[in-house]
């Protein structure tokens, strides 16, 4: 029992039809493939997450009322108290610029 | 006064016979007999640790006994087993190396013959009391009659708003005049 | 890179910032806004069964269009270093730091793998 070619051609093209698909029998470049693909825009975009993530800074406007501690700020602040007492901290500032001037670079 | 009158009430209890609902804790899961075969949703869970796993179906098997839903399973589906390897030290000795692993266990319980709101009941009441670390996904199957006059107007169309956006960017290139 | 800028402003990621995350971030940004039109060119040059004039326009547009648009110059980097090797995609996070979240726990379901 064999079937026709043309009537599977038919039928090939009717089901696509039916069923919403491409129907290229001659194997054409389309574009079809660009167009079936999802679009890939937001994942790539959300990589670093969301930008309106809350950060601590953004609390105390939130909150005018409230008070929030900052640990790893105070911290930082002890420590640069610490290393100002031990004389370690950041160099004064001259009044006329840059006098000690980074050594250039030779060529 | 209070005091005793709770504890003779205790004493009474661990007299009493346990009644046959508080007994079932202690065995397997009941299960109610599929009258129609007809599929209704696969209920699938994946979770990293077996333990809340089991709970969360053992626990989700016995809720549908007794809202009177015939349910099989739980069938174990393969676990995913995800691998990577990592070199130990931050920089170079690229030879020494460390495994890590992560496994994704599966499980799939099937709904037969139950009415559509008591399905959703079911679905609500389940994810009300949904355990921690476990992930629950629903497939629900719906029935529609076959219709044979195939008018394009009356098929649902499926919204497809990524695809709409790019097809009507394609129309609006082609009918600029620099296209033509 | 040569003359990169930002030509629009865009807002800061989340976490760990860096120069390049920074331009990382841009990009991903450019090229999810540019990507309706992107698909569209690309489509229209690609189909073969229309007219060749607006299959070349359509190529020649998107010849025209900046570097940053482009999907293929977006890197996947670590969010919390942002070194962009061996960077692996499952936690977005580069191999000494998922190393090390992973032996402290906080990556869930990842053990130590033996077999």
């Amino acid at each position: 029992m064999s079937v026709p070619k043309k009537r599977l051609f038919e039928l090939n093209r009717l089901s696509a039809k039916i069923f919403d698909q491409n129907f290229n029998p001659q194997g054409l470049r389309t574009g079809s493939k660009i167009l079936s693909s999802r679009l890939k825009g937001p994942t790539i975009a959300n990589y670093y997450g969301n930008p309106d993530f809350l950060k601590f800074k953004n609390l105390k406007t939130l909150f005018p009322n409230y008070q929030f501690v900052d640990t790893d700020e105070l911290y930082r602040l002890s420590k640069v108290e610490g290393l100002k007492r031990r004389g370690k901290g950041p160099p004064k500032k001259t009044k006329s610029g840059s006098t000690l001037s980074k050594p250039t670079k030779h060529k | 006064m209070l005091h005793r009158s709770i504890f003779t009430r205790l004493q009474s209890t661990a007299a009493k016979p346990i009644p046959v609902n508080l007994q079932a804790i202690y065995h397997d899961p009941l299960k109610l007999p599929i009258l129609h075969g007809h599929l209704k949703a696969d209920l699938q869970f994946r979770s990293y640790e077996i333990e809340n796993l089991k709970l969360y179906t053992d626990f989700i098997q016995r809720v549908a006994f007794y809202l009177g839903i015939p349910m099989t399973g739980p069938k174990p589906l393969p676990t995913r087993r995800e691998r990577w390897t990592v070199i130990r030290s931050p920089f170079v000795h690229a030879k020494s190396k460390e495994n890590f692993e992560r496994s994704t266990h599966k499980r799939l319980l099937r709904v037969w013959d139950t009415n559509d709101d008591l399905l959703e009941f079911f679905i609500a009441y389940i994810t009300k009391h949904s355990v921690a670390g476990v992930g629950l996904k629903c497939n629900v199957y719906k029935r529609e009659k076959v219709q044979l006059d195939w008018d394009h107007e009356k098929i649902p169309k499926i919204e497809d708003n990524q695809n709409d956006l790019v097809n009507s960017k394609i129309i609006e290139l082609l009918n600029d005049p620099k296209f033509k | 890179m040569g003359h990169f800028r930002f030509p629009i402003k865009i807002k800061l990621p989340p976490g760990f910032v860096n120069a390049r995350i920074l331009r990382d971030n841009f990009k991903r940004q450019m090229v999810n806004e540019n990507e309706v039109t992107v698909k569209a060119l690309k489509y229209i040059a690609r189909n073969t069964t229309l007219p060749s004039k607006s299959r070349l326009q359509a190529q020649l547009q998107l010849n025209m269009m900046p570097k940053y648009t482009k999907v293929t110059q977006v890197k996947n980097r670590c969010i919390t270093t942002g070194s962009a090797r061996s960077v692996i995609s499952d936690f977005r996070l580069c191999r000494t730091q998922f190393r090390e979240k992973a032996l402290a726990g906080q990556l869930p379901g990842v053990k130590k793998g033996v077999w």
